[in-house]
């Protein structure tokens, strides 16, 4: 039931054609052994060096699919699914006793790629997986990650990443799996959201059942927006205008990246003949020796190079770019619209935010905010906890009454934070000031501020109590620049 | 007399804003107010311009 292949070369890999039980003449057929073998070949690293493969495994995912559609086909298909676990070169199995082993050290987890299930279908077999991102070749930039419980042969790893699975194309079509893959990262990640199965996610689309038929004719952008508020979030569509112009086009790539920024995966729907392609966006790039243009304001989102996606085509974590390049057939200006899953305390949209930023650097008396021709901005939503944790963990950058004052600022539980930087300063992650903004305001609300602080002085904004402003004037040790905010997102290993 | 509650320490050095820094705030609640109003005119057309994407259908 448990093969272990050591991977020396890529041709190794060719050994999962031969996994199966001498009896079982079709194993390799009902799996795809041969297309799986390719994939992972031509796109895992070679510090993959270890497979461990459990022929015959429950996958919750794949059953929620055979219990209501593949069980009702005149084709039979079998209930179970195999499981490849991915290992580095430390760690050795033990067949006669089957023990999982890394000598010299406590846990296999810590060289644990993650896995992969195939499912018994024929056609587009490989199923929900979790591969830690420096498995996968090219993968590099931030990304949403999240740790899963694995349980095999009585040890429990930690399976890193961010969920993905092909489509099945029949009962669930590239726009469920992209739902699928957010709202299994949610559930992971956010204890108030509840899981959901691929058939769950396919129910989700219609207030009826869909049957079997209607899932593999494709959804629209309504239907995903459905599955999103049936399972819990609030969901935000932002569209391209139909024959946008430059100006329209920057807006809308600014606000997909302010969200995805802010550790929210996004729903990213792809123009293409005949039918669009849907696909998660789970991080992003930055080109950090990208020329900053040296008047007007510089956006951090103009410097992205290439989104990271959870695309349905391609094995997780790979790249859209600006340019088509070997392997994607896609480009960023390809995006036509996106989803947004928030939470229920976001009310202020991303747009307004930005809409702020000439009022800020014009009539706020921040001496030492950098002027228009001179900025870097950046902007996103975070929680008030991660703000006080960055200062509690960071405490050098910040005059201590600034600590004191922020970490007893009544706010509410989501905000904005925009982030002014110099020019100079933005490719060592520097920045100059900060402005803290509520989340939860409307965009009528002139004095949605809750605290804005450059390196001399901060305004403090007590807007749950009403009182008046208060201003103080910083001793913030010239050392110790304040540094930019990672909110949720995690480097990718090289 | 030792307290009975501890109450949290309040900044010693925030002051409440002088006459300069309360001008200014004013100009800036003016400016971003009136903002709001044409930006969600704009955001409006913005919207119904948008309505067509969401007819697109995904299944590649």
């Amino acid at each position: 039931m448990y093969v272990w292949i050591n991977i020396e070369k890529p041709e190794d890999y060719d050994a999962l054609l031969n996994v199966g039980p001498s009896s079982d003449l079709n194993f390799a057929a009902v799996y795809e052994l041969k297309e799986v073998a390719r994939k992972l070949k031509t796109t895992l690293r070679p510090r993959v060096r270890k497979l461990l493969i459990e022929l015959s495994y429950v996958d919750k995912d794949y059953r929620s699919t055979f219990y209501h559609f593949y069980a009702k086909k005149g084709r039979q298909y079998r209930g179970n699914s195999v499981r490849i676990h991915l290992f580095g070169a430390t760690v050795s199995f033990d067949a006669d006793h089957l023990i999982l082993s890394r000598p010299g050290h406590d846990n296999p987890s810590d060289d644990y790629f993650g896995f992969i299930t195939l499912r018994p279908t024929y056609k587009f077999t490989v199923g929900r997986s979790v591969v830690r991102p420096d498995a996968i070749e090219g993968a590099a930039g931030l990304a949403l990650m999240s740790s899963y419980r694995v349980h095999v042969l009585g040890h429990e790893l930690l399976a890193v990443g961010f969920p993905w699975m092909e489509q099945h194309s029949d009962i669930a079509v590239c726009a469920h799996v992209a739902c699928w893959s957010i709202l299994r990262h949610y559930a992971n990640q956010v204890r108030k959201y509840r899981e959901f199965l691929t058939h769950d996610i396919t129910r989700l689309a219609q207030a009826f059942d869909p049957g079997g038929l209607l899932p593999s004719l494709g959804l629209y952008v309504e239907h995903a927006e459905r599955i999103f508020s049936e399972a819990g979030t609030y969901p935000l569509v932002i569209s391209m205008p139909k024959d946008p112009t430059k100006q329209e086009r920057k807006d809308f790539h600014r606000q997909l990246f302010a969200y995805l920024d802010s550790g929210f995966p996004l729903y990213v729907v792809i123009k293409d003949d005949p039918a669009d392609h849907a696909v998660a966006a789970i991080g992003y790039r930055s080109n950090n020796s990208a020329v900053i243009p040296q008047t007007g304001i510089a956006y951090a989102a103009d410097m992205i190079e290439a989104l990271i996606l959870s695309d349905d085509n391609h094995m997780p974590y790979r790249d859209l770019r600006w340019k088509t390049f070997p392997g994607q057939s896609y480009r960023l200006d390809d995006v036509i619209a996106f989803i947004a899953p928030l939470p229920d305390k976001v009310f202020l949209p991303a747009e307004h935010v930005e809409n702020l930023v000439p009022y800020i650097l014009n009539d706020l008396p921040l001496d030492e905010l950098p002027d228009q021709d001179d900025l870097v901005l950046r902007y996103f939503v975070t929680t008030a906890a991660l703000i006080h944790k960055q200062m509690r963990e960071a405490p050098s950058q910040f005059d201590p009454e600034l600590i004191n004052e922020i970490m007893q600022l009544p706010m509410a539980q989501y905000v904005w934070v925009m982030e002014f930087a110099r020019k100079k300063d933005w490719p060592n992650s520097h920045i100059s000031g900060r402005a803290i903004i509520d989340a939860t305001a409307g965009v009528y609300e002139e004095d949605a501020l809750w605290a804005i602080y450059d390196r001399k002085t901060a305004l403090l904004f007590d807007r749950r109590g009403g009182g008046d402003p208060k201003t103080l004037s910083l001793n913030t040790p010239a050392s110790a620049p304040y540094a930019k905010m990672i909110p949720n997102l995690d480097p990718i290993r090289v | 007399m030792k307290p009975k509650v501890n109450v949290l320490r309040s900044s010693s050095r925030a002051k409440p804003l002088d006459e300069g820094q309360k001008k200014a705030l004013a100009n800036y609640y003016s400016k971003v107010s009136r903002e709001a109003v044409k930006r969600t005119v704009e955001d409006i057309e913005k919207r119904q311009r948008r309505a067509a994407t969401a007819r697109r259908i995904v299944l590649k």
